[in-house]
């Protein structure tokens, strides 16, 4: 991914669970590095949560194990959790206390944490006016911040957000993903987060990883031409252009014939061809088609989104 | 035990902060009200504050009361964790879930105690407004405590064991009143078997002992029992600790 260099901070070697000889999450292997945000992504029943919550320590592994800042999480689970902020699908508090009493609950728990840091926390999510409510009067965007404000409160090196927008407006998301990104840009923690918002992962990861029936299917860089629907030849300037023309047959011919053309198919009934080519050679193609008396009605770029690689990965016979 | 005391305080205020943190204590002074009542009535008469304190707080009387106050505020002790769902932020720290389990455990036992004193404090006072200072025996107040606190003790600690297995606060209460309920109709219908005085119900009580009292059944006395109850704590204990430390919580 080009960041070699950076340090790794959370690592997963052949983590598996099995209940009942099902084997759940199966072998999985991946890690995280400083200040990147990765997301796991799998159709239901594919082993996010349970992958989330045994790097937590909530569920324990069967085989295989996690660190996190160099500590395991198997034996050494005190050190290894303190880099670890985490938000566990809705954060939920004590409904009944304030949510300055909430805060210093965790803030008892870890060390270190001054008084002003948990101010510093509240502030980070623009809470620190409504710390002296009690959280049962608090909406659920509020208590979204509050369970951001909580996982920060120890300067985690890694945050775990388990469907961190679950349930959430799209204002409220909105807010997330832009709190997800400053708090890996400025303060360079790493973030995992699972999600079934595929357009969302797609705005907030710089990579994901896709899981399947617990066994890891890829990892995939997020951005620069990894939007292409073969996945292959990434920032090499070569697209699929999809056009339409008055006869399909002979402007298949035609094209395929040509220099430089990666791949052309029929695409659909419409009279459609999908043409994977060099982005300089399309001038020279629309020139042919014209020559050879062909009508172009349209030429437009086939951009795959996350949501269709990630139906091709699965096999997308299930939602996500 | 680092931040051990930190925990505590952390579980001290979950319970105290709730509205119904009060709700045992009034319940006690309820009843040590209408005993007062009873007395200006002149249906009952103890005679001293010392006796009207030793009548008031033992098994006879309010005593009694403490399992089934306690376990109001017990039964939630764990299963609040996991019905708010706050036990999945409160497992991701950087404590060990032993020491989770036992600061909520002490917390547990500080609540029993702090009825136990208040339900003494009370019924001193009302003592002494009825009869003035008069003669105590420090000593019966001394056996009086220790006897509920084993009473408290025993069902606290079932009550807690109950918790950490349901995560359900409302079958906690069921179960564990229904324990308290039918221990002596349990006690009564299995005496004529040897192994009953090995069930915990006819042992709870210690304060049958007392002033050469005799016990429920045959083969028991104040040791035997003391190391029954203390047999069963353990049991509760260790399987309370067992089941939360390997639990998944998904």
């Amino acid at each position: 991914m080009g960041k070699g260099a950076q340090e790794t901070v959370l690592r997963l070697e052949g983590v598996t669970k099995r209940i009942g000889g099902k084997a759940i999450v199966n072998d999985l292997s991946f890690e995280l590095k400083k200040g990147e945000i990765v997301g796991l992504l799998g159709p239901n029943g594919a082993g996010k949560t349970t992958t989330i919550r045994m790097i937590v320590g909530l569920i324990k592994m069967t085989e295989g194990d996690i660190t996190v800042g160099g500590a395991s999480v198997r034996k050494d689970f005190e050190n290894a959790i303190r880099h670890v902020g985490g938000i566990i699908e809705n954060p939920e508090f004590y409904p009944y206390m304030t949510g300055l009493d909430n805060l210093k609950q965790y803030q008892r728990m870890s060390d270190g944490v001054t008084d002003s840091r948990v101010r510093e926390a509240a502030e980070l999510v623009g809470l620190q006016h409504a710390l002296g409510k009690k959280v049962k009067t608090y909406s659920l965007g509020m208590r979204q911040r509050l369970g951001i404000a909580q996982a920060l409160l120890h300067k985690p090196s890694v945050l775990i957000l388990d469907e961190p927008t679950n349930g959430l407006d799209p204002a409220g998301i909105r807010e997330m993903r832009d709190y997800m990104k400053h708090v890996a840009e400025r303060e360079g923690i790493a973030i995992l987060v699972s999600s079934h918002l595929l357009s969302e992962m797609e705005l907030m990861c710089s990579r994901v990883v896709v899981i399947q029936e617990g066994k890891l299917v890829t990892v995939r860089a997020i951005g620069e031409g990894a939007g292409h629907p073969d996945g292959a030849g990434a920032g090499e300037g070569i697209v699929t252009v999809s056009i339409q023309v008055s006869d399909p047959e002979r402007a298949l011919a035609a094209v395929s014939a040509m220099e430089g053309i990666r791949s052309a198919n029929r695409q659909g009934d419409a009279g459609r061809l999908s043409v994977t080519l060099p982005h300089e050679r399309i001038p020279s193609v629309i020139q042919l088609l014209g020559g050879e008396g062909i009508g172009v009605y349209r030429v437009e770029e086939i951009k795959a989104s996350l949501e269709e690689e990630f139906m091709k990965w699965t096999g997308g016979n299930r939602i996500a | 035990m680092h931040k051990m005391g930190a925990l505590i305080w952390n579980e001290w205020l979950k319970l105290y902060k709730k509205r119904s943190f009060f709700v045992p204590y009034a319940v006690m002074a309820c009843y040590i009200g209408f005993a007062v009542f009873v007395v200006v009535k002149k249906y009952y008469e103890p005679g001293s504050a010392f006796a009207f304190m030793d009548d008031i707080a033992s098994m006879r009387f309010v005593g009694q009361l403490l399992p089934i106050v306690a376990i109001i505020a017990i039964a939630n002790v764990v299963p609040m964790e996991f019905r708010l769902g706050t036990i999945k932020l409160l497992l991701i720290r950087s404590q060990s879930r032993n020491k989770i389990l036992a600061s909520k455990f002490i917390v547990t036992l500080l609540h029993g105690f702090s009825l136990i004193l208040a339900l003494f404090a009370m019924a001193f006072a009302c003592g002494l407004a009825l009869y003035g200072f008069g003669p105590f025996d420090w000593a019966a107040v001394a056996r009086n405590m220790l006897d509920l606190a084993a009473y408290t003790f025993i069902y606290a600690a079932l009550t807690f064991m109950v918790g950490v297995l349901t995560k359900s606060s409302g079958a906690t209460v069921g179960i564990s009143m229904f324990c308290l309920m039918i221990g002596s109709l349990v006690t009564m219908l299995l005496s004529q078997y040897s192994f009953a005085k090995f069930l915990l119900f006819p042992n709870a009580d210690l304060s049958v002992y007392r002033n050469g009292g005799q016990p429920m059944l045959e083969g028991m006395s104040l040791p035997f029992s003391a190391a029954v109850l203390a047999a069963y704590a353990v049991v509760f204990m260790a399987a309370s600790f067992a089941t939360f430390i390997n639990r998944d919580v998904s």
